[in-house]
Protein backbone atom coordinates (compact mmCIF):
# COMPACT_ATOMS: atom_id res chain seq x y z
CA UNK A 1 0.00 0.00 0.00
CA UNK A 2 1.04 3.65 -0.96
CA UNK A 3 1.84 5.76 2.11
CA UNK A 4 0.91 8.67 0.39
CA UNK A 5 -1.23 8.97 -2.55
CA UNK A 6 -2.79 12.01 -4.30
CA UNK A 7 -5.86 11.82 -6.17
CA UNK A 8 -6.89 14.95 -8.28
CA UNK A 9 -6.01 17.51 -5.99
CA UNK A 10 -6.73 20.65 -6.72
CA UNK A 11 -6.02 24.07 -4.01
CA UNK A 12 -6.77 27.91 -4.99
CA UNK A 13 -5.57 31.25 -3.16
CA UNK A 14 -8.72 33.47 -3.37
CA UNK A 15 -10.53 31.71 -5.94
CA UNK A 16 -7.74 31.38 -8.12
CA UNK A 17 -6.79 27.72 -8.89
CA UNK A 18 -2.83 26.85 -8.40
CA UNK A 19 -3.05 23.09 -8.53
CA UNK A 20 -5.04 21.57 -11.25
CA UNK A 21 -5.82 17.87 -9.94
CA UNK A 22 -2.27 16.33 -8.81
CA UNK A 23 -2.38 12.34 -8.53
CA UNK A 24 0.92 11.15 -7.11
CA UNK A 25 1.49 8.32 -4.94
CA UNK A 26 4.59 7.86 -2.28
CA UNK A 27 5.85 4.27 -1.03
CA UNK A 28 6.99 3.47 1.80
CA UNK A 29 11.06 5.02 2.32
CA UNK A 30 10.42 6.55 -0.87
CA UNK A 31 12.07 9.94 -1.43
CA UNK A 32 10.58 11.93 -4.74
CA UNK A 33 12.35 15.60 -6.06
CA UNK A 34 9.76 17.85 -7.24
CA UNK A 35 11.31 20.29 -9.80
CA UNK A 36 9.59 22.97 -11.45
CA UNK A 37 9.71 26.73 -12.23
CA UNK A 38 9.07 29.00 -9.40
CA UNK A 39 5.34 29.85 -9.34
CA UNK A 40 4.31 25.88 -10.79
CA UNK A 41 2.58 24.99 -7.44
CA UNK A 42 5.39 22.99 -6.01
CA UNK A 43 5.33 24.96 -2.50
CA UNK A 44 1.75 24.97 -2.50
CA UNK A 45 1.98 21.14 -2.95
CA UNK A 46 3.73 19.89 0.23
CA UNK A 47 1.23 22.51 2.27
CA UNK A 48 -2.11 21.07 0.81
CA UNK A 49 -0.66 17.18 2.36
CA UNK A 50 -1.08 18.43 5.70
CA UNK A 51 -3.65 20.40 5.04
CA UNK A 52 -1.83 23.55 6.02
CA UNK A 53 -3.57 24.93 3.41
CA UNK A 54 -7.23 23.46 2.35
CA UNK A 55 -7.16 21.31 -0.85
CA UNK A 56 -10.26 23.04 -3.44
CA UNK A 57 -10.89 19.13 -4.31
CA UNK A 58 -9.52 15.95 -4.78
CA UNK A 59 -8.37 13.01 -2.10
CA UNK A 60 -5.39 12.97 -0.23
CA UNK A 61 -4.83 9.29 1.12
CA UNK A 62 -1.88 8.76 4.35
CA UNK A 63 -0.99 5.30 5.69
CA UNK A 64 -4.99 4.44 4.27
CA UNK A 65 -6.05 7.67 6.04
CA UNK A 66 -7.99 9.87 4.08
CA UNK A 67 -6.67 13.33 5.36
CA UNK A 68 -8.91 15.15 3.28
CA UNK A 69 -12.16 13.62 4.92
CA UNK A 70 -11.11 14.61 8.60
CA UNK A 71 -12.86 16.70 10.24
CA UNK A 72 -12.51 16.11 13.47
CA UNK A 73 -9.48 18.65 15.01
CA UNK A 74 -7.72 16.70 17.22
CA UNK A 75 -7.38 13.17 14.73
CA UNK A 76 -6.23 16.36 12.20
CA UNK A 77 -3.11 17.26 14.16
CA UNK A 78 -2.24 13.89 15.10
CA UNK A 79 -1.96 13.23 11.37
CA UNK A 80 0.12 16.78 10.85
CA UNK A 81 2.80 15.29 14.08
CA UNK A 82 3.64 12.22 11.91
CA UNK A 83 4.22 14.62 8.88
CA UNK A 84 7.48 16.67 8.94
CA UNK A 85 7.21 19.93 6.97
CA UNK A 86 10.47 22.12 6.15
CA UNK A 87 9.69 25.68 5.08
CA UNK A 88 12.05 27.65 2.85
CA UNK A 89 13.28 29.82 5.86
CA UNK A 90 13.03 27.22 8.85
CA UNK A 91 10.77 28.11 10.77
CA UNK A 92 12.69 28.64 13.61
CA UNK A 93 11.26 30.21 16.91
CA UNK A 94 13.16 33.21 17.53
CA UNK A 95 12.20 32.74 21.38
CA UNK A 96 13.64 29.67 22.14
CA UNK A 97 17.11 28.57 22.18
CA UNK A 98 18.38 25.28 19.53
CA UNK A 99 17.61 22.47 21.90
CA UNK A 100 13.94 24.27 23.36
CA UNK A 101 13.32 24.70 19.65
CA UNK A 102 13.77 20.59 19.10
CA UNK A 103 12.32 19.88 22.53
CA UNK A 104 9.60 21.73 22.99
CA UNK A 105 6.92 20.34 20.21
CA UNK A 106 8.31 16.69 21.63
CA UNK A 107 6.52 17.64 25.26
CA UNK A 108 3.79 19.76 24.39
CA UNK A 109 3.04 17.06 21.10
CA UNK A 110 4.01 13.70 21.86
CA UNK A 111 3.71 14.52 25.81
CA UNK A 112 7.37 13.52 26.59
CA UNK A 113 8.76 14.56 29.81
CA UNK A 114 11.17 17.03 29.85
CA UNK A 115 14.81 15.15 29.91
CA UNK A 116 13.98 12.37 27.89
CA UNK A 117 12.39 15.46 25.29
CA UNK A 118 15.97 17.20 25.60
CA UNK A 119 17.84 13.69 25.26
CA UNK A 120 16.15 12.79 22.05
CA UNK A 121 16.66 16.44 21.23
CA UNK A 122 20.15 16.40 21.65
CA UNK A 123 20.46 13.05 19.92
CA UNK A 124 18.67 14.94 16.60
CA UNK A 125 20.90 17.87 16.78
CA UNK A 126 23.95 16.02 16.98
CA UNK A 127 22.92 13.76 13.88
CA UNK A 128 23.50 16.82 11.89
CA UNK A 129 26.41 18.19 14.17
CA UNK A 130 24.54 21.43 15.43
CA UNK A 131 23.98 19.74 19.50
CA UNK A 132 27.52 22.08 20.16
CA UNK A 133 25.04 24.89 19.43
CA UNK A 134 22.37 23.67 22.06
CA UNK A 135 21.90 26.92 24.08
CA UNK A 136 22.15 29.62 21.27
CA UNK A 137 19.13 30.99 19.99
CA UNK A 138 18.32 30.79 16.36
CA UNK A 139 19.44 34.35 15.09
CA UNK A 140 22.99 33.53 16.36
CA UNK A 141 23.09 30.92 14.03
CA UNK A 142 24.42 30.85 9.93
CA UNK A 143 21.84 30.01 7.44
CA UNK A 144 22.95 26.54 7.17
CA UNK A 145 22.67 25.91 11.04
CA UNK A 146 19.61 26.92 11.06
CA UNK A 147 18.13 24.95 8.46
CA UNK A 148 19.89 21.47 10.30
CA UNK A 149 18.39 22.69 13.36
CA UNK A 150 14.88 22.66 11.34
CA UNK A 151 15.80 19.12 10.28
CA UNK A 152 16.81 18.33 13.76
CA UNK A 153 13.29 19.45 15.24
CA UNK A 154 11.15 17.67 12.17
CA UNK A 155 13.03 14.49 12.57
CA UNK A 156 13.17 14.36 16.28
CA UNK A 157 9.47 13.95 15.68
CA UNK A 158 10.03 10.57 13.91
CA UNK A 159 7.56 11.36 11.46
CA UNK A 160 6.88 8.90 9.05
CA UNK A 161 6.99 11.56 5.95
CA UNK A 162 9.19 14.52 5.30
CA UNK A 163 8.44 17.65 3.51
CA UNK A 164 11.18 19.92 2.24
CA UNK A 165 10.47 23.05 0.68
CA UNK A 166 13.98 23.88 -1.12
CA UNK A 167 16.03 23.71 1.47
CA UNK A 168 19.03 24.83 0.40
CA UNK A 169 18.04 27.48 -2.43
CA UNK A 170 17.98 30.17 0.76
CA UNK A 171 21.71 29.59 1.60
CA UNK A 172 25.20 30.43 0.62
CA UNK A 173 27.49 28.12 -1.12
CA UNK A 174 29.06 26.97 2.14
CA UNK A 175 25.80 26.48 3.85
CA UNK A 176 24.48 24.82 1.13
CA UNK A 177 27.14 22.25 1.22
CA UNK A 178 26.42 21.43 4.81
CA UNK A 179 22.48 21.33 4.05
CA UNK A 180 23.11 19.02 1.23
CA UNK A 181 25.04 16.53 3.45
CA UNK A 182 22.56 16.28 6.14
CA UNK A 183 19.78 15.65 3.39
CA UNK A 184 22.28 12.76 1.76
CA UNK A 185 22.63 11.46 5.43
CA UNK A 186 18.52 11.57 5.67
CA UNK A 187 17.96 9.93 2.74
CA UNK A 188 20.41 7.37 4.00
CA UNK A 189 18.17 6.80 7.17
CA UNK A 190 15.46 5.87 4.39
CA UNK A 191 13.05 8.37 5.65
CA UNK A 192 10.32 8.65 2.90
CA UNK A 193 10.32 12.18 1.95
CA UNK A 194 9.09 14.58 -0.91
CA UNK A 195 11.55 17.44 -1.34
CA UNK A 196 11.23 20.27 -3.62
CA UNK A 197 14.60 21.44 -5.07
CA UNK A 198 16.75 21.54 -8.21
CA UNK A 199 19.77 20.28 -6.54
CA UNK A 200 20.68 17.95 -9.68
CA UNK A 201 23.12 15.66 -7.29
CA UNK A 202 20.45 15.08 -4.68
CA UNK A 203 18.04 14.31 -6.96
CA UNK A 204 20.33 12.12 -9.60
CA UNK A 205 21.76 10.16 -6.20
CA UNK A 206 19.43 9.94 -3.64
CA UNK A 207 15.96 9.95 -4.95
CA UNK A 208 13.92 7.46 -6.20
CA UNK A 209 11.74 8.88 -8.89
CA UNK A 210 11.33 12.81 -9.96
CA UNK A 211 8.39 14.71 -10.55
CA UNK A 212 8.18 17.76 -13.20
CA UNK A 213 5.57 20.66 -12.25
CA UNK A 214 4.36 23.28 -14.81
CA UNK A 215 1.66 25.49 -14.13
CA UNK A 216 0.12 23.49 -11.17
CA UNK A 217 0.21 20.56 -13.25
CA UNK A 218 2.41 17.24 -12.86
CA UNK A 219 3.99 17.25 -16.54
CA UNK A 220 6.10 13.85 -16.02
CA UNK A 221 7.23 11.68 -13.21
CA UNK A 222 9.53 8.72 -13.42
CA UNK A 223 13.31 7.73 -12.45
CA UNK A 224 15.49 10.83 -12.15
CA UNK A 225 17.70 9.96 -15.08
CA UNK A 226 14.50 8.78 -17.42
CA UNK A 227 12.30 11.71 -16.71
CA UNK A 228 15.50 14.43 -17.52
CA UNK A 229 16.65 11.90 -20.58
CA UNK A 230 13.65 11.60 -22.21
CA UNK A 231 12.40 15.23 -21.45
CA UNK A 232 15.68 17.26 -23.08
CA UNK A 233 13.05 20.67 -22.33
CA UNK A 234 13.35 19.53 -18.37
CA UNK A 235 16.90 18.08 -18.72
CA UNK A 236 17.84 21.98 -20.19
CA UNK A 237 15.83 23.30 -16.90
CA UNK A 238 17.30 21.38 -14.15
CA UNK A 239 20.76 22.12 -16.11
CA UNK A 240 20.34 25.12 -15.80
CA UNK A 241 18.72 25.23 -12.47
CA UNK A 242 21.58 23.37 -11.48
CA UNK A 243 24.12 25.55 -13.20
CA UNK A 244 23.11 28.39 -11.07
CA UNK A 245 22.98 26.99 -7.85
CA UNK A 246 27.11 25.88 -9.31
CA UNK A 247 27.61 29.07 -10.05
CA UNK A 248 26.51 30.23 -6.86
CA UNK A 249 28.73 27.62 -5.07
CA UNK A 250 32.03 29.10 -7.15
CA UNK A 251 31.19 32.57 -6.37
CA UNK B 1 5.94 77.62 42.82
CA UNK B 2 8.62 75.94 45.57
CA UNK B 3 6.46 77.28 48.19
CA UNK B 4 3.28 75.53 47.08
CA UNK B 5 4.74 72.62 46.94
CA UNK B 6 6.05 72.89 50.05
CA UNK B 7 2.91 73.70 51.58
CA UNK B 8 0.35 71.58 49.83
CA UNK B 9 3.23 68.57 49.44
CA UNK B 10 1.41 66.36 51.73
CA UNK B 11 -1.81 66.66 49.64
CA UNK B 12 0.12 66.89 46.31
CA UNK B 13 1.68 62.98 47.61
CA UNK B 14 -1.52 61.92 48.39
CA UNK B 15 -2.97 62.94 44.98
CA UNK B 16 0.19 61.25 42.91
CA UNK B 17 -0.35 58.56 45.02
CA UNK B 18 -4.12 57.96 43.70
CA UNK B 19 -2.87 59.09 40.23
CA UNK B 20 -0.62 55.60 40.13
CA UNK B 21 -3.04 53.94 41.70
CA UNK B 22 -5.67 54.94 39.14
CA UNK B 23 -3.03 53.60 36.29
CA UNK B 24 -1.59 50.49 37.58
CA UNK B 25 -4.95 48.99 38.74
CA UNK B 26 -6.72 50.12 35.20
CA UNK B 27 -3.32 49.20 33.30
CA UNK B 28 -3.65 45.51 34.90
CA UNK B 29 -7.56 45.69 34.79
CA UNK B 30 -6.76 46.65 30.82
CA UNK B 31 -4.29 43.88 30.37
CA UNK B 32 -6.36 40.93 31.88
CA UNK B 33 -9.55 42.02 29.42
CA UNK B 34 -7.16 42.34 26.59
CA UNK B 35 -6.04 38.49 27.17
CA UNK B 36 -9.62 37.44 27.15
CA UNK B 37 -10.35 40.07 23.95
CA UNK B 38 -6.98 38.33 22.37
CA UNK B 39 -8.23 34.81 22.96
CA UNK B 40 -11.62 35.91 22.06
CA UNK B 41 -10.19 36.87 18.35
CA UNK B 42 -7.98 34.50 17.60
CA UNK B 43 -9.55 31.31 18.33
CA UNK B 44 -13.51 31.99 19.33
CA UNK B 45 -16.32 30.81 17.04
CA UNK B 46 -17.93 33.39 15.05
CA UNK B 47 -20.19 35.21 17.54
CA UNK B 48 -17.32 35.33 20.41
CA UNK B 49 -15.17 37.30 18.04
CA UNK B 50 -18.08 39.85 16.95
CA UNK B 51 -18.52 40.59 20.59
CA UNK B 52 -14.80 41.09 20.82
CA UNK B 53 -14.80 43.55 17.91
CA UNK B 54 -18.19 45.54 19.24
CA UNK B 55 -16.13 46.04 22.93
CA UNK B 56 -13.02 47.44 21.08
CA UNK B 57 -15.05 49.42 18.66
CA UNK B 58 -17.37 50.60 21.14
CA UNK B 59 -14.48 51.84 23.83
CA UNK B 60 -12.17 52.87 20.91
CA UNK B 61 -14.88 54.93 19.60
CA UNK B 62 -16.14 56.84 22.76
CA UNK B 63 -14.82 59.35 25.02
CA UNK B 64 -13.59 57.73 27.92
CA UNK B 65 -14.78 60.86 29.48
CA UNK B 66 -18.36 59.97 28.86
CA UNK B 67 -17.16 56.28 29.63
CA UNK B 68 -16.42 57.60 32.97
CA UNK B 69 -19.45 59.55 33.60
CA UNK B 70 -22.06 56.81 32.61
CA UNK B 71 -20.04 54.09 35.34
CA UNK B 72 -20.32 56.91 38.30
CA UNK B 73 -23.56 58.61 37.10
CA UNK B 74 -25.32 56.06 35.11
CA UNK B 75 -25.04 52.76 36.73
CA UNK B 76 -26.87 54.07 40.00
CA UNK B 77 -30.05 53.79 38.26
CA UNK B 78 -29.63 50.19 37.60
CA UNK B 79 -28.90 49.88 40.83
CA UNK B 80 -25.29 49.76 41.28
CA UNK B 81 -23.71 52.21 42.77
CA UNK B 82 -19.61 52.52 42.69
CA UNK B 83 -17.60 55.28 44.77
CA UNK B 84 -15.77 57.66 42.14
CA UNK B 85 -12.56 56.23 42.50
CA UNK B 86 -13.90 52.61 41.87
CA UNK B 87 -15.70 53.91 38.58
CA UNK B 88 -12.97 55.50 37.19
CA UNK B 89 -10.74 52.98 37.49
CA UNK B 90 -13.09 50.65 36.05
CA UNK B 91 -13.63 53.01 33.30
CA UNK B 92 -10.22 53.79 32.29
CA UNK B 93 -9.50 49.92 32.49
CA UNK B 94 -12.30 48.96 30.53
CA UNK B 95 -11.15 51.26 27.88
CA UNK B 96 -7.45 50.68 28.20
CA UNK B 97 -8.48 47.01 27.62
CA UNK B 98 -9.55 47.46 24.22
CA UNK B 99 -6.46 49.65 23.40
CA UNK B 100 -4.09 47.03 24.76
CA UNK B 101 -5.77 44.29 22.57
CA UNK B 102 -4.96 46.29 19.35
CA UNK B 103 -1.73 46.67 20.32
CA UNK B 104 -1.28 42.67 20.89
CA UNK B 105 -2.85 42.38 17.38
CA UNK B 106 -0.34 44.03 15.32
CA UNK B 107 2.30 43.02 17.53
CA UNK B 108 1.00 39.02 16.77
CA UNK B 109 0.79 40.07 13.60
CA UNK B 110 5.03 40.72 13.07
CA UNK B 111 5.16 36.68 13.71
CA UNK B 112 6.05 35.30 10.21
CA UNK B 113 3.87 32.84 8.66
CA UNK B 114 6.28 29.81 8.19
CA UNK B 115 6.77 29.70 12.00
CA UNK B 116 2.84 29.45 12.15
CA UNK B 117 3.05 26.45 9.60
CA UNK B 118 5.72 24.79 10.97
CA UNK B 119 3.72 25.05 14.79
CA UNK B 120 0.95 23.44 13.01
CA UNK B 121 2.81 21.07 10.93
CA UNK B 122 4.08 19.78 14.47
CA UNK B 123 0.48 19.26 15.09
CA UNK B 124 0.16 22.05 18.00
CA UNK B 125 -3.66 23.37 18.41
CA UNK B 126 -4.62 27.05 17.40
CA UNK B 127 -4.73 27.59 21.08
CA UNK B 128 -0.75 26.05 21.43
CA UNK B 129 0.82 28.27 18.63
CA UNK B 130 -0.60 31.08 20.51
CA UNK B 131 0.76 30.59 23.89
CA UNK B 132 3.84 29.08 23.11
CA UNK B 133 4.73 30.71 19.35
CA UNK B 134 2.75 33.52 18.89
CA UNK B 135 2.23 35.37 22.51
CA UNK B 136 5.86 34.95 23.82
CA UNK B 137 6.76 37.11 20.85
CA UNK B 138 4.10 39.30 20.82
CA UNK B 139 4.49 40.35 24.08
CA UNK B 140 7.78 41.00 24.03
CA UNK B 141 7.36 43.51 21.15
CA UNK B 142 4.44 45.17 22.74
CA UNK B 143 6.25 46.28 25.35
CA UNK B 144 7.02 49.71 24.20
CA UNK B 145 4.10 50.04 22.93
CA UNK B 146 2.29 48.70 26.55
CA UNK B 147 4.74 51.45 28.23
CA UNK B 148 3.02 53.90 26.05
CA UNK B 149 -0.06 52.86 27.29
CA UNK B 150 0.56 52.78 30.95
CA UNK B 151 1.81 56.21 30.56
CA UNK B 152 -1.37 57.73 29.23
CA UNK B 153 -3.23 56.19 31.61
CA UNK B 154 -1.40 57.94 33.98
CA UNK B 155 -2.70 61.16 32.06
CA UNK B 156 -5.88 60.02 31.50
CA UNK B 157 -6.45 59.39 35.26
CA UNK B 158 -6.39 63.12 35.39
CA UNK B 159 -10.66 62.58 33.69
CA UNK B 160 -11.09 61.15 37.50
CA UNK B 161 -11.00 64.79 39.03
CA UNK B 162 -14.12 65.57 37.33
CA UNK B 163 -16.03 63.21 39.31
CA UNK B 164 -14.15 64.29 42.39
CA UNK B 165 -11.41 61.75 42.91
CA UNK B 166 -8.66 63.64 44.52
CA UNK B 167 -5.70 62.67 42.48
CA UNK B 168 -2.97 64.79 41.28
CA UNK B 169 -5.18 66.87 39.10
CA UNK B 170 -7.84 67.54 41.54
CA UNK B 171 -5.08 68.70 44.10
CA UNK B 172 -4.01 71.25 41.26
CA UNK B 173 -8.22 72.33 41.27
CA UNK B 174 -7.96 72.48 45.11
CA UNK B 175 -4.40 74.55 45.10
CA UNK B 176 -5.73 76.89 42.86
CA UNK B 177 -8.61 77.61 44.40
CA UNK B 178 -7.32 78.11 47.99
CA UNK B 179 -4.40 80.51 46.36
CA UNK B 180 -5.96 81.99 42.89
CA UNK B 181 -1.92 81.22 41.46
CA UNK B 182 -3.39 78.79 38.82
CA UNK B 183 -0.56 78.47 36.37
CA UNK B 184 1.84 77.85 39.40
CA UNK B 185 -0.05 75.32 40.78
CA UNK B 186 -0.78 73.47 37.77
CA UNK B 187 2.73 73.68 36.04
CA UNK B 188 4.13 72.07 39.43
CA UNK B 189 1.08 69.57 38.57
CA UNK B 190 2.25 69.27 35.12
CA UNK B 191 6.11 68.03 36.54
CA UNK B 192 5.26 65.91 38.78
CA UNK B 193 3.30 63.82 35.91
CA UNK B 194 6.31 64.63 33.78
CA UNK B 195 9.09 63.20 36.29
CA UNK B 196 7.00 60.09 36.78
CA UNK B 197 6.01 59.20 33.40
CA UNK B 198 9.82 59.91 32.27
CA UNK B 199 11.23 57.63 35.65
CA UNK B 200 9.22 54.84 34.23
CA UNK B 201 9.63 54.83 30.57
CA UNK B 202 13.66 55.01 31.21
CA UNK B 203 12.93 51.88 33.39
CA UNK B 204 10.74 50.02 30.94
CA UNK B 205 14.19 50.44 28.69
CA UNK B 206 15.57 47.83 31.18
CA UNK B 207 12.89 46.04 30.82
CA UNK B 208 13.11 45.61 26.82
CA UNK B 209 17.09 44.75 27.56
CA UNK B 210 16.14 42.40 30.18
CA UNK B 211 13.31 40.41 28.07
CA UNK B 212 14.65 40.67 24.90
CA UNK B 213 15.47 37.70 22.33
CA UNK B 214 18.77 37.26 22.10
CA UNK B 215 19.68 38.65 18.44
CA UNK B 216 16.99 41.48 18.30
CA UNK B 217 18.60 43.39 21.22
CA UNK B 218 19.43 46.40 18.41
CA UNK B 219 15.34 46.80 18.55
CA UNK B 220 14.94 47.95 22.61
CA UNK B 221 18.06 50.18 22.23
Amino acid sequence: MSLLSLEGVKAAYDGVEVLHGITLSLEPSERLVIMGPSGSGKSTLLKVIPRLIEPSGGRILFDGLEITAIRDERLLRRVRSRIGYLPQHYGLFPHMTVLGNVAFPLKVVRGLPRREAEERARRYLALFGVDGLADRYPTQLSGGQRQRVALARALAMEPELLLLDEPTSALDPESRLDVLEALFEVARMGKSMIIVTHELDFALEAADRLAFMEAGRVVAVGGPGEVLDSNPRIREFAERMAGAVGSASRS
Amino acid sequence: MLDLAVEYGHLLLVGLGRSIAIAVLSFLLGFAISAALSFARFLGPGPVRSVAEAYIAFFRGTPLLVQILMLFFGLPSLGVRLDAFTAATLAIGLNSGAYQAEIVRSTAKSVDEEQLLVARSLGLSEAQVLRHVVLPQALRNAIPALTNEYVMLLKESALASVIGVMELTRVGEYMTAATFRAFQAYMLVALIYLAVSYAFMRSSKSLERLLAIPGFERWSR
